[in-house]
This record gives structure tokens, sequence and C-alpha cells, in this order.
């Protein structure tokens, strides 16, 4: 057994029974005890009791009920989404005790598939960040160059999985936080449509962004992890029963790309975007149109104010949602406060870090009274422009293309001191946030200094299968870099 | 917009945080930062319609369910008194 199996190939030797659940998860253990001291992707790590009743329980169901789609499959998930009885932090001092009384209906999902959760990944303290710095546990980094971000905020979970000590993870991405982490990783990471994952039990950063998806090696886990957390679920009166149409994963394999329509977005593609980012960006250009795809340069200008309505409504978003720490009822607390209002203010000042205070107070002030229209009521109308913008853009075009990120992984501490200049590292994946649409990152190439680059391909929502077909077969004409590893 | 210490310590107060004179240093020069950023949106001339959300989800019917149980409910309260949750006294006694 090897750690270098895919999520589909794990399962499918542990349904015929020529694995045990155990032997499967084991090889990717042995990874996390050699790897996780330096890259300090995963913040808690379950123990062998915890994981050996899981892998017990996936071998009589298997008994029982038969195959699997995730049988044995070890996996990380983000520590925002929350895991009955396995501590879930946010990365947060915050939440440094919190124990949740339920899961997350995708953890639920994960378990019923047959996948063993075995570790709870890093993140930017309740998901803010795009490096994966802002953690109470310290940065995560990255597996290709760990003087480097892993990205964020699912650099945890984005370099467990590029570290192979998990084959699949989940994140969370509220304006590129899956995405753009698996990109600098050199792995797969799909942002699915909103509403088409139940948010249930994901620790709220800003709910109409927030969405959880999956991050793999392979197009084809991403494709089979997405369809086994998809779906209506009561409990998210956000998530849409539009999910449930079947996902057409067989097809994946056969044909090529003659007809498909490839937009790519000149807005997202070359200001600001590194030279050796746009190289990679044109030779997967080329790739697509060998593929028999044609590919046509598209200007949207009103995506030159993405990035500003996205932070603007995504801050506005977490100063309400946050408003919950209290120090009552759940997180820490100041016990030496003397009455109510000292409770809340200590108790905040105290349990939230540097990055959260700041975007909270971004977002009280863009709601406060004075300030209202002038930032978060312009942010949402220029939200639906974009919006409006993108829909019609795709009655033309199948997907649109860009980089996920204009540059490669940085040093750590590069841009920690100015909010702006990080914030801009998100300019190409905050726009499928503001519309809800599907958008995949695909590992396209590596830099002369061997770090990894994505490409992001946005759909039409709901269709994802899209993605993954187009994604699928530029997977397999690109051999050369796909599914690489740093430890090869 | 200039972001004032004034500014910066109203939004402190109405987020309820209470920040160190350093933090209040910091917090000025980075809030003004950002919300320079902000100020692009400002002058645009946009439709007047919001985006509201996205395509809305199903209804479903109003039925009771099992909720969490007390002590569950309790489980993570930094403190609890019996099957209620303990705050500081809210009423002063003279």
């Amino acid at each position: 057994m090897s750690d270098k199996l895919t999520a589909l190939e794990i399962a499918a030797r542990v349904n015929d029974q020529k694995l045990t659940p155990a032997a499967a998860v084991s090889p990717f253990l042995d990874n996390i005890r050699e790897r996780n001291s330096s890259l300090n992707a995963l913040v808690t790590v379950l123990d062998m009791d915890a994981i050996e009743v899981q892998c017990q329980e996936v071998e009589e169901r298997i008994k029982q009920y038969g195959p699997l789609p995730l049988s044995g499959v070890a996996v990380a998930i983000k520590d925002n989404i929350s895991t009955k009885g396995i501590r879930t932090t946010c990365a947060s001092k915050m939440l440094m005790n919190f124990t949740p009384v339920y899961n997350a209906t995708v953890v639920e999902k994960l378990r019923a598939a047959g996948a063993v959760i075995v570790a709870k990944a890093n993140l930017d303290e309740f998901a803010m960040g795009s490096a994966n710095e802002n953690s109470a546990f310290g940065p995560a980094k990255n597996p290709w160059d760990i003087k480097r971000v892993p990205g964020g905020s699912s650099g945890g979970s984005a370099a467990a999985v590029a570290a192979r000590m998990c084959p699949i993870a989940l994140g969370s991405d509220t304006g590129g936080s899956i995405r753009q982490p698996a990109a600098l990783c050199g792995i797969v990471g799909l942002k699915p449509t909103y509403g088409s994952v139940s948010r249930y039990g994901l620790i709220a950063y800003a709910s109409s962004l927030d969405q959880i998806g999956p991050m793999t090696t392979s197009i084809e886990d991403a494709a089979a992890v997405f369809e086994v957390i998809r779906g209506y679920d009561p409990k998210d009166a956000t998530s849409n029963s539009r999910s449930s149409f079947q996902l057409a994963i067989p097809s994946l394999s056969t044909g090529r790309l003659e007809g498909l329509k490839i937009g790519l977005i000149e807005e997202l593609c070359f200001t600001g975007v590194d030279e050796e980012v746009q190289q990679i960006l044109a030779k997967a250009e080329n790739t697509f149109l060998d593929l028999g795809a044609t590919v046509k340069k598209i200007s949207i200008p009103e995506l030159q104010h993405a990035l500003a309505a996205y932070y603007v409504i995504a801050s506005a978003e977490a100063s309400s949602n946050l408003a919950r720490y209290d120090g009552v009822r759940f997180g820490s607390r100041d016990h030496m406060a003397q009455n109510l209002k000292d409770l809340y203010l200590q108790s905040r000042s105290k349990g939230f870090g540097k990055e959260v205070k700041h975007r909270i107070m971004l977002g009280t002030y863009a709601l406060s009274s004075g300030y209202f229209d002038a930032y978060y009521g312009k942010a949402t109308r220029a939200r639906k422009l974009i919006s409006e913008k993108i829909q019609a853009t795709l009655t033309n075009f199948d997907l649109l293309m860009s980089p996920t990120t204009p540059t490669p992984a940085w040093p750590i501490g590069e841009k920690i001191d100015d909010p702006v200049k990080m914030y801009v590292n998100d300019m190409c994946t905050t726009v499928a946030n503001l519309t809800g649409s599907p958008a995949l990152s695909v590992p396209a190439g590596f830099t002369s200094d061997n770090l990894p680059i994505g490409v992001q391909l946005l759909g039409k929502n709901f269709e994802e299968s899209v993605l993954f077909t187009a994604a699928r077969k530029f997977e397999e004409a690109r051999q050369d870099i796909s599914r690489r590893s740093a430890y090869d | 917009m200039e972001i004032t210490e004034q500014t910066v310590m109203k939004v402190a107060n109405l987020a309820q945080l209470s920040l160190s004179d350093d933090e209040l240093v910091q917090y000025q020069k980075d809030l003004g930062k950002v919300i320079e950023f902000f100020d692009q949106l400002r002058s645009l001339d946009l439709p007047e319609t919001r985006f509201s959300s996205h395509e809305s989800g199903a209804e479903r019917e109003d039925v009771v369910l099992p909720s969490l149980s007390e002590p569950e409910v309790l489980l993570n309260a930094p403190l609890s008194t019996g099957s209620s949750f303990t705050v500081p006294r809210i009423i002063e006694s003279k």
C-alpha cells in the first residue's frame, strides 16, 4: 500500500477487500508523523483508538451494505467545520476549548461514504486570510518550500493533501480559500455552486459567500468527494434543492472537448499577474485548444471592482456573524470581568486575533450609520452588476478561465504588514463567491523555482460536471504536471 | 475617507472590542489603508438594485424535531449553574 494512490483507487481496493481500511489509512498516518511537525498543517490528529473505531465501522458497513464511495479514505477536515466530540477551534484562542456536540452535515456524509477522519487542519483564524499566517497555532508551511506560505485560508488542508498526509481534505471558500491554497500547493480545489453543499456545522465567516468543498490530488477524486458531500439539507436554509441533479462522472474519461467554449477573462489574466504565471496560463490555453476547445479573450471591466466589493461584504457579514462570541454560551471568557459590558469587551478582545478584529471593525464601519450606503450599499449593488455580467457572459461560453492566483507562493511574512497587498492576491478568486458560481483550481504548471501554479475554471451555476469534464481532459493531457508531489 | 483615532474608537466600541494604545495606532493605519481601497466603490455609478440573495432554497414544513439536550447546550459554556448560563450581575446592588 502506498501514499501515491488516489482516493478512488484506495476505495476500490478496500471495497474489493484487497485492503483493510486500517491498512489503507496507515501510510498517510506515517506521513503525518514524519511531516506534520515541520509543516504545521494539522492542528489536531485523532488518536489511534478513534481512527481504529472508524476503520472497523467501515469494514462492517462494507460487509453489510456493499461498496462505499470513499471506503478507507483518510480525510482531514478544516478546523472551522464541526466534528462531534473533536475539538473545533477555527485556529482561534476564542474557540481553543470548543467541542461541538454535533457533526457538520458534510462530516456525516463523508463518514457514511466510508471515509475515515484522521485530523483537523490548520487555517487562518475564522478563515480570514490568504496565507495561513493568522492562526493561533502558528503558520502552516508550503510542502514545496517550507519557507513559503501554503496560501489560505484552507492552507492546512492544502499542505496536508500536497504532503500526502491524507489523500483528500475539506476546505471552505469565502473568497478563494479553497482554490488559492490548492493552486499554491499544486493540488485540485473546488468551490462548489453556492447552495449545493450544506453549510450546516460550518462556523460562519460570511454567510452569503461561504461554501465547503473538496481538496484533492486528482479531478476524479474532487468529483467523487463533491458527489458525496453535495445535496439538499433542510438544516441549511440556503441549501438548494436543485443540487440533486446527477453528476456524470463516468463520462469524465471519454471524448475530447470539441465545441467547448472557453472565455479568457482579460481583467484577471494580465494586469498584476506575474509573467511566469501568464506563460503557464498561455500553455494551458494551448492545451485546451489542442483538445478541441475554442478559447476567446473577453473583457468584463466591472470585475475590477470585485475585490473591493468582496472585502466590504465579507467584512460586513463577519462583523455580524462574529457578534455571537460574547463569552457567555461558548468560546473563551475573561473571568476577571466585573460586569456584563466588560465581559463582552474583554472576552472578545483577548479571544480574537489581529486580523479578525481588523475585519470586524472594517465591517462595523461599513455598516455604521452614515457610511452604510457609501460602502455596503455600493458593494451589494456592484455585486448585483458583476453577477449579471458573469451570467450574461456565460450564455456565450461554457466556462471562464483565468489564473487562480497572480503569483506563486510567497515567503512567510512578506505581505503580512500590508492588508491591501495581501488582499490583492485574491483578485481572481473572489468573483465566483460574489456570483455564487462554481470554480475549480487545477494544477497547470511550475515556475522556474519549482513552485506550483493553478488555473481557475469558472462555470455556470450547478454545472460542476462541465468543470470536471474539462479539467479531467486537461489533467490527462498534461501528465507531466498532474499529481506531482513535492516528495517524489 | 480619512480614518481618525476617534473613528477607530467609535467603531471598536460598536464592535464590543477594547483596544490598547498600540492597537489603536496600528488599526488606524490598517483600517485607513483598506477604506481608501474601498473608496473606489463610492464614485461608481451603479444601478439602484442590490444583490439580495442567491436563488432561494426549497421551503419545508415547519415540523418540530428533537433539539439538543440541556447538557449538550451547556457543554461549551464557560460558566453555568444548573440549567442556566452564568453571567456577572447585571443589576447593581446598592
